[in-house]
């Protein structure tokens, strides 16, 4: 008997399976790994023009002095969101359909907010002073200031970087023992270097489980709270259309939205690249269909509470925000996320949609589309129409700025693919553990 | 050394000495700058400490008193003189802006010569002036004419001038000034006789009715007139202000400052005049005679068929008429400007003048200024010998004025200046004149060369040079003394070898030489002599034969016709000034637009040629054709399309040429031979050409927000009245800004303000909130600004000053267009008013220095901060560059470098060593002009003594014409910006919603209930 979703191969199978991601590259993967190289010499050559020429080579102008980086910015925040959610979060639920995907959420994580780091400085005026921020000890007694929701940001953005990245790295080394032991030349050595002398003891499980509980526990809060201060960059402001207490909640829904359809937009590719249909199956994917589903009904809720806050308030400056919206010259934009983030993922509803692999894929891009859309509207949206009409201006959408966007997606694939030529993309433990066979050789 | 490795320690130590050595320098910032020190200390130098001089602004024939600040012997400021009778501190922007003359970059450097269709080549002084003497003495003994054209001069220039002529056979002096109307002269003499200008007096006016006249732009002396007109703007003791109507084709700055504007059809000015004229009569006064000349004048006048398309009705004149008679006396009626350069201008003038006349205003509200007989104007020459064949012409010299851009392609002066022998132009700019002529001598400007005038009668003024010429250039004055110095001339005009020197002369001859010396020295220092001054004007009558120039069937303009009217605007003046870039990136006050021309035209005329807002439209005269994108605007007669005066450059400099259009070009000679300002258009048509209009800003609504107000005459009053009965916050109800929003509104921005029960519109001071935070403390100065909004007109003299004082850079047209202007002050200009009055009003808008500023608290390193004086501090070295200040300030005035921005040479010497010039990728603001705070406070701090009221000036606040600017301390409770900000008048943008506390009150604009109801 199986319960639905139930891996029933025997741990040799698991092993040379999962282990074969690990293979040398083929062609496919590396043009895969040369176009996402490709597209970070794009963003790299726009980031070198922006410093040499000014950051006005970019879109942002007055008044909108935020756009396509800080929309990126959030955009990558919110992607690296849901590899803890389902990691650490579900792990601690003990929601089982989390273990095949956990492993490559959690990369995914790691690399979207390294990318995600990057835009505050991409986007600073000088950016050879983004150290400005952080508050160490100097002899002229300048210091940060800590009433600034961009502080909280340096702060909330570095804890979530080091705690993903511990998370990940102790989550690995059972598998990497794995890895090394069938490895050899170079592979081996950074196998044994980097699997930290495990051998698989049960002293060392129970270590291992003890310190895995601890940090699931530790980053589970972090997924709250790093979406939230995040989005306190907006709500702290009195801008007309940031300044809103909805804003935690509602980015922490989006973000868990945009990340689960990211996880989405990988895993299938690799699914069928590496014959893993035993592992991830479809009842996998139905379950994240429904926490999509779940999620997106969550902000639309949200944008609805918006437009009836505005209405309700009879504040004029946030009246004429969310008339601006779905019809000022931003309106396609609008639109644009109100069909990929309310409507398309109301195809979920039907299972047929659930279970079918390629439209859940399509979905996915639809998906992340639309919330770049949502963040790119908070942000230049609301900065366009502010309070004094005289001021108001429109945004000039420049090259450079897709450049430097084109470049993020190449550096978050660049590392990913690496990533996945280099270490286990699937927890080897995990999935043995569920895996419902009984115990045999090897680990 | 070691064994092993054969590398010993001397080695590394060398290695690593030289890999640091060149990577340091490898980094090393460029070759540092010398300064070198003076050898010898000029007396009057000081380093760091600024040198003001008085002089005389010569950007306009008015003549205005200035003060140039200089350091370290450069010019780097341009203000007004307060001791000057005329302008009182005041100067517009074109005043001001004069320093990017002086610092042009395209500068005629040398003289230059060049023989027929050669290059120029540079030659010397000496040479130069041997050549065009020899020339001159030639056509002379030759019986030719030497024609000396210059702009309006006055002063010892003029006596030079005709010394200089009157020693030759056949010279010629003529003058030639854009906006000195023939026709009004011409009006003058008609009326009373004699040769006399009028002088009006706003001051005195309790009603003002303008007929075309742009008195607070270009007409008659703009900044004194603003300085009047806006006086009485503002409730005096009585609480009462003056009333203003005004008629003409489109919405000028000047009409969007009348209560009441009526758009008219163009030429209807006569019609509508003597319609006025003809309902006053009977109940006027008419002293002097007038009254005869009058009832000839509206002999056969049937009001109905005079004004039958006009664009008034006979009842919105009855009503006038009435107010005329109630008024009599204190009434002023004032015509002139660009709309009045038609065919009926002459008469619509004349009636004007004969209405004041009637109504008594001749000598209380207009005096007669007598101008003697002027030297004949260029225009009325040509106009004279339409036939002649030029060969009559010998030389011609052309000084400070460019006939080929400011007259008609149509009229006879190019052909004179291509056929002439000689041609000889003494300018600052290669400019269009210039390109044809044969010898190109370098013209000093008003900070380099010596001058004096009579800015009015009995005011003489002094301009002293402030610095030292940049180039090998010379005024007027010294070339006309150097021309009859030599030898092949010889004329002995004067014993005196230099300008200076013959100023000096003619003023020891007019003031008496007893003491001479003494009260020279003072003359200089204060920028001339008006203890003399002439307030009245000359006695008058109606001239005998006024009667019979009036003919009684009048004339009816044939129907539909469409015109172009080419307008003047408080940018550019008479187009001398286009290669400004501060000009050219300062937003036009109407249009807000920059670094262009446009058409301005009526939505449906657009409609029916089928082309929207942001099509290029062509418009043909028989003059030819121009073509400009498309303004459209509902404020212009539908029979009118209008193109700004003063752009379209071919040849003046770097930031002239090809910007715009010239629409004088295409213009038609009028009957008096003078250019006129109205075409008949042959044809409309779209052009294929793409151009882009940038205009700065936004949206030209408010939302009912609040951020202009206005309160009725009368409302005001009864406030006052009561203002005891209530402690505070009472209410003034607006007038044009609605109210809006219910009890309640606001509280969602507020950090818990307690009162949310008042209207956010309300005037007077708002009732102070229950804070949950501890407020900022000020211990001795909390540094606060009033405008006021009654006084304001929008002229932009203060962004001007603002440039010119706080080194903010211009950016050019192509940043513009993506809102990166720099500016730290900004004219709003919302059309939310009712037809008769569009622009409700100009809010200034700079950076409000909150109390509670939404800027500080985002900053992540305290680059923006609260000072202990109530200032908002900007440290740019501290700033990264997050932007987050700039988001979240609500009244979007911070500025990001979005680039590095610079100055051509010698543009940069301009550059103002009290304020720094600021990099790339960091934010900018107002300041309140800290530098001048500061010095300011080192001043009284050395005496000993707290900052006086008054003492510190921002630059906004220092050269606005209107006074609508205050300046001072929130702590002194004596101080007016205290009191401003607890006037009755008094409100603060935003604060009520956002709690922002801004150190800036805005006081409302006065408003006559009855004229300005929608």
């Amino acid at each position: 008997m199986s319960s639905p979703g139930a891996i029933t191969v025997d741990y040799k199978t698991i092993n040379d399976d999962i282990l074969r991601t690990l293979e040398p590259p083929t062609v496919k993967w590396l043009l895969l790994w040369l176009s996402a190289i490709c597209c970070l010499c794009v963003g790299a050559y726009c980031w070198v023009y922006q410093i040499l020429n000014g950051i006005g080579v970019a879109g942002i102008t007055h008044p909108i002095m935020w756009g396509v980086y800080i929309t990126d910015f959030v955009f990558w925040v919110g992607i690296a969101h849901s590899g803890t959610l389902i990691s650490a979060v579900l792990f601690l639920f003990r929601a089982k359909w989390r273990v095949p995907i956990y492993r490559i959420a959690e990369a995914m994580t790691v690399f979207a907010v390294m990318t995600a780091g990057l835009f505050p400085i991409i986007h600073l005026g000088r950016p050879a002073n983004f150290y400005w921020l952080l508050p160490y000890p100097n002899q002229r007694y300048l210091w940060v200031n800590f009433k600034s929701p961009l502080l909280w940001d340096v702060f909330a953005v570095s804890t979530y970087l080091t705690v993903s990245v511990l998370f990940f790295i102790i989550g690995l080394i059972p598998d990497i023992a794995a890895a090394r032991d069938k490895a050899t030349g170079v592979r081996k050595i950074i196998y044994t270097l980097t699997s930290l002398g495990w051998r698989g003891s049960h002293k060392q499980w129970r270590h291992y489980m003890a310190a895995y509980g601890f940090f699931a526990a530790l980053a589970t809060p972090l997924v709250l709270s790093v979406h939230s201060v995040v989005s306190w960059d907006f709500a702290m402001s009195n801008v007309p259309g940031w300044h809103t207490t909805i804003f935690p909640p509602y980015f922490v829904a989006g973000a868990i939205f945009s990340g689960l359809a990211m996880v989405m937009t990988i895993t299938i590719p690799m699914r069928s690249a590496f014959s893993l249909e035993k592992y991830l199956t479809i009842w996998h994917y139905e379950k994240m269909s429904q926490l999509i589903m779940f999620t997106s009904g969550i902000v639309t809720y949200a944008y609805a509470t918006e437009f009836f806050i505005a209405w309700y308030s009879q504040n004029p400056y946030e009246q004429y925000q969310f008339w601006f919206r779905p019809f000022g010259y931003l309106a396609p934009a609008f639109w644009t996320m109100v069909f990929c983030n309310c409507v398309a993922p109301l195809t979920l509803w039907w299972k047929k949609c659930r279970t079918n692999i390629a439209w859940l894929f399509v979905l996915s891009i639809i998906i992340n589309i639309g919330m770049w859309f949502e963040r790119f509207n908070i942000i230049v949206q609301s900065l366009t129409v502010e309070f004094i009409p005289a001021a108001w201006g429109p945004y000039n959408l420049s090259w450079i700025e897709a450049g430097i966007t084109l470049g993020s997606f190449g550096w978050f694939f660049f590392w990913l693919l690496m990533f996945i030529k280099l270490f286990p993309s699937f927890s080897l433990t995990e999935i043995k553990e569920i895996a419902e066979v009984g115990p045999q050789e090897s680990h | 050394m070691s064994e092993k490795t054969g590398f010993n320690r001397r080695d590394f130590l060398k290695i690593v000495g030289a890999t640091t050595g060149m990577a340091a320098t490898g980094c090393a910032q460029d070759v540092p700058e010398k300064l070198i020190p003076y050898v010898v200390q000029p007396d009057e130098v000081i380093p760091g400490v600024a040198t003001w001089y008085a002089a005389t602004c010569d950007q306009c024939p008015t003549g205005c008193g200035t003060l140039v600040r200089t350091r370290e012997g450069r010019a780097v400021k341009v203000e007004g003189n307060r001791a000057h009778p005329v302008n009182r501190g005041g100067l517009c922007s074109l005043g001001q802006s004069s320093l990017q003359t002086l610092y042009d970059p395209d500068r005629v450097r040398e003289p230059l010569k060049r023989k027929v269709n050669e290059a120029f080549k540079p030659v010397t002084w000496d040479a130069a002036i041997g050549d065009v003497a020899k020339a001159i003495k030639a056509s002379d003994a030759a019986g030719k004419k030497t024609l000396i054209i210059t702009g309006s001069v006055s002063g010892s220039t003029r006596t030079l001038l005709d010394g200089f002529s009157s020693k030759l056979k056949n010279a010629v002096t003529l003058r030639h000034e854009l906006f000195e109307s023939e026709a009004l002269d011409a009006a003058a003499k008609r009326v009373f006789g004699q040769d006399v200008r009028p002088h009006y007096h706003f001051d005195k006016a309790d009603l003002v009715v303008g007929f075309g006249a742009d008195y607070l732009e270009t007409f008659g002396s703009p900044v004194e007139y603003t300085k009047d007109f806006s006086k009485r703007r503002v409730p005096d003791s009585h609480g009462s202000i003056s009333e203003v109507y005004h008629f003409e084709p489109r919405l000028s700055l000047t009409a969007s400052n009348a209560d009441t504007f009526y758009k008219i059809a163009p030429e209807s000015e006569a019609a509508i005049i003597r319609t006025l004229l003809a309902k006053t009569l009977a109940k006027a006064a008419a002293p002097n005679g007038s009254r005869a000349a009058a009832e000839r004048a509206v002999v056969g006048l049937n009001v109905t068929s005079a004004l039958k398309g006009t664009g008034v009705s006979e009842a919105q004149l009855d009503v006038l008429a009435e107010k005329l008679i109630k008024h009599a006396g204190k009434s002023l009626i004032i015509a002139g400007g660009a709309s009045l350069r038609g065919d009926s201008g002459a008469d619509a003038a004349a009636y004007a003048l004969l209405l004041n006349a009637v109504l008594g205003s001749i000598g209380n509200t207009v005096s007669l200024r007598s101008h003697g007989a002027e030297t004949q104007t260029l225009t009325a020459f040509l106009h004279d010998r339409k036939d002649h064949k030029n060969d009559d012409v010998g030389v011609v010299l052309v000084a400070g004025t460019n006939p080929v851009f400011s007259l008609p392609a149509s009229s006879a002066f190019e052909k004179l200046a291509t056929s002439v022998g000689l041609l000889v132009s003494l300018t600052t700019n290669l400019d269009e004149t210039s390109q044809l002529a044969n010898v190109v001598l370098p013209a000093s400007t008003s900070f380099e060369a010596w001058n004096d005038g009579e800015s009015a009668p009995g005011v003489f003024t002094i301009n002293q040079p402030s610095m030292q010429p940049l180039y090998k250039s010379q005024g007027l004055g010294d070339t006309l003394i150097a021309l009859a110095a030599n030898s092949s001339l010889d004329l002995k005009i004067t014993e005196a070898t230099s300008f200076e020197a013959f100023i000096k002369e003619q003023w020891s001859k007019r003031t008496g030489s007893a003491g001479f010396e003494g009260r020279w020295l003072q003359y200089v220092q204060g920028g001339g002599d008006w203890s003399k001054a002439v307030a009245a004007g000359v006695a008058w009558s109606i001239s005998s034969t006024l009667a019979s120039t009036f003919s009684s069937s009048s004339k009816k303009e044939e129907g539909d016709a469409l015109r172009l009217l080419a307008f003047p605007t408080v940018r550019f003046g008479d187009g001398s000034a286009a290669n400004r870039p501060w000009l050219q990136e300062i937003p036009d006050p109407m249009t807000t637009a920059v670094w262009g021309s446009w058409v301005e035209i009526h939505p449906k005329r657009l409609a029916k040629l089928g082309m929207k807002q942001g099509d290029v439209l062509q418009v043909h005269t028989e003059g030819g054709a121009i073509e400009a994108p498309v303004y459209e605007s509902k404020f212009i007669h539908e029979d009118v399309v209008a193109v700004p005066i003063g752009l379209g450059h071919e040849s003046l400099g770097r930031y002239a040429d090809g910007v715009g259009v010239n629409p004088l070009s295409v213009m038609p000679v009028a009957a008096d031979g003078s250019t006129a300002f109205m075409a008949p258009v042959t044809r409309l048509a779209k052009s294929l050409v793409n151009e882009e209009l940038v205009t700065t800003q936004g949206h030209d609504s408010q939302m009912k927000r609040g951020i202009y107000r206005s309160v009725g005459l009368a409302e005001l009053q009864k406030s006052a009245n009561g203002h005891h009965a209530e402690d505070h916050g009472h209410k003034v109800d607006t007038n044009g800004a609605d109210k809006h929003g219910s009890d309640g509104h606001g509280d969602d921005h507020g950090d818990g303000h307690g009162g949310g029960h008042h209207d956010p519109l309300a005037l007077g001071p708002r009732e102070e909130p229950k804070q949950m935070y501890k407020q900022m403390e000020h211990s001795q100065y909390k540094w606060g600004m009033s405008i006021d909004l009654a006084s304001c007109t929008g002229c932009s003299a203060c962004v001007t000053a603002c440039y010119a004082e706080n080194n903010v850079p211009v950016v050019g047209k192509e940043f513009c267009a993506q809102g990166r202007e720099m500016s730290w002050i900004r004219l709003e200009r919302y059309f939310d008013g009712p037809e008769t009055k569009p622009v409700e009003g100009f809010v200034p808008m700079m950076c409000q220095h909150c109390n509670n500023a939404p800027c500080e608290p985002v900053c992540p390193v305290y680059a923006t901060y609260h000072s202990d004086e109530g200032l908002n501090t900007m440290v740019y070295n501290r700033c990264v560059g997050t932007r987050y200040c700039g988001n979240n300030c609500s009244y979007k005035v911070r500025r990001f470098n979005w680039f590095d921005y610079s100055w051509p040479e010698p543009l940069n010497w301009q550059l103002n060593p009290d304020v720094t010039e600021r990099t790339t990728g960091v934010m900018e603001k107002c300041t309140f002009c800290i530098q001048r705070i500061r010095e300011g406070q080192n001043t009284a701090k050395n005496e000993g003594r707290e900052v006086a009221e008054g003492e510190i000036q921002p630059a906004c606040a220092s050269s606005c014409p209107a006074d609508a600017i205050t300046f001072g301390n929130m702590n002194d409770t004596h101080s007016k910006v205290f009191a401003d900000s607890k006037s009755a008048r008094g409100y603060k943008v935003l604060d009520f919603e956002l709690n922002t506390q801004p150190a800036v009150t805005y006081l409302a604009e006065v408003v006559h209930e009855g004229s300005a109801k929608k």
